[in-house]
């Protein structure tokens, strides 16, 4: 699992420890989280991403995800 | 957070009364002095501990999600290892190769339960998550 949660927080100028605070876990945690040696709840993610203004997607890459299907294939499925 | 802080001073707090309360017991009683090194001990041990948790955490959670789970897996990995260490030791006395006094079995497996859920979570700390 790969985590854009470094690019999100120096976007708003934010410290581990200021977005550790915001969520409520140990600076430990966050470090682990950007590494993606951790794999955090649903709940923690969710506060995460909330903290950091946006969605889960966009903050957690799961190294098995299926590649996004082109515009010409979407129409053949949907039909 | 604040409930953190908090919790530190209580303990603190509660171990300076105990510690004085300990001292009190010991000094009126004259001679009896079981209930007083008793009370003193247990104070100490609330001091040092508000003392340190307050310096190491100070305002930050003492324990969140990560730190709960992985204590959680290091006492299992700790009590599989504490049962395999007492059916070992069950089979060594049972076929002679080794015969330990009730009080020295109990030490020994108090020892390895201890130090195995230490090591257990301290590398789990250490890795960062339990897989």
């Amino acid at each position: 699992m790969q985590t854009r949660i470094k690019e999100y927080r120096s976007r708003l100028s934010m410290t581990q420890d200021d977005l550790a605070k915001k969520v409520g876990v140990r600076r430990e945690t966050i470090v682990f989280l950007e590494q993606g040696k951790y794999n955090p709840s649903l709940r923690l993610a969710h506060d995460v991403a909330h903290a950091l203004h946006t969605k889960i997607d966009d903050l957690f890459i799961f190294d098995d995800e299926p590649e996004p299907v082109g515009m010409e294939h979407r129409e053949i499925l949907v039909d | 957070m604040k409930g953190t802080k908090q919790r530190n001073y209580y303990r603190i707090i509660i171990g300076a009364l105990m510690l004085i309360s300990g001292l009190v017991s010991i000094i009126m009683t004259g001679g009896e002095v079981v209930i007083g090194t008793i009370l003193l001990t247990a104070g100490l041990v609330f001091l040092i501990t508000g003392i340190s948790r307050h310096r190491r955490y100070g305002d930050d959670p003492e324990s969140d999600e990560r730190s709960k789970k992985i204590g959680a897996y290091g006492l299992s990995y700790a009590w599989l290892t504490g049962l395999f260490f007492m059916f070992g030791l069950f089979w060594l006395d049972y076929l002679g190769v080794l015969r330990l006094s009730v009080q020295n079995a109990l030490v020994a497996s108090i020892l390895v339960l201890a130090l195995s859920a230490a090591i257990f979570q301290a590398y789990l700390f250490r890795k960062g998550d339990v897989e």
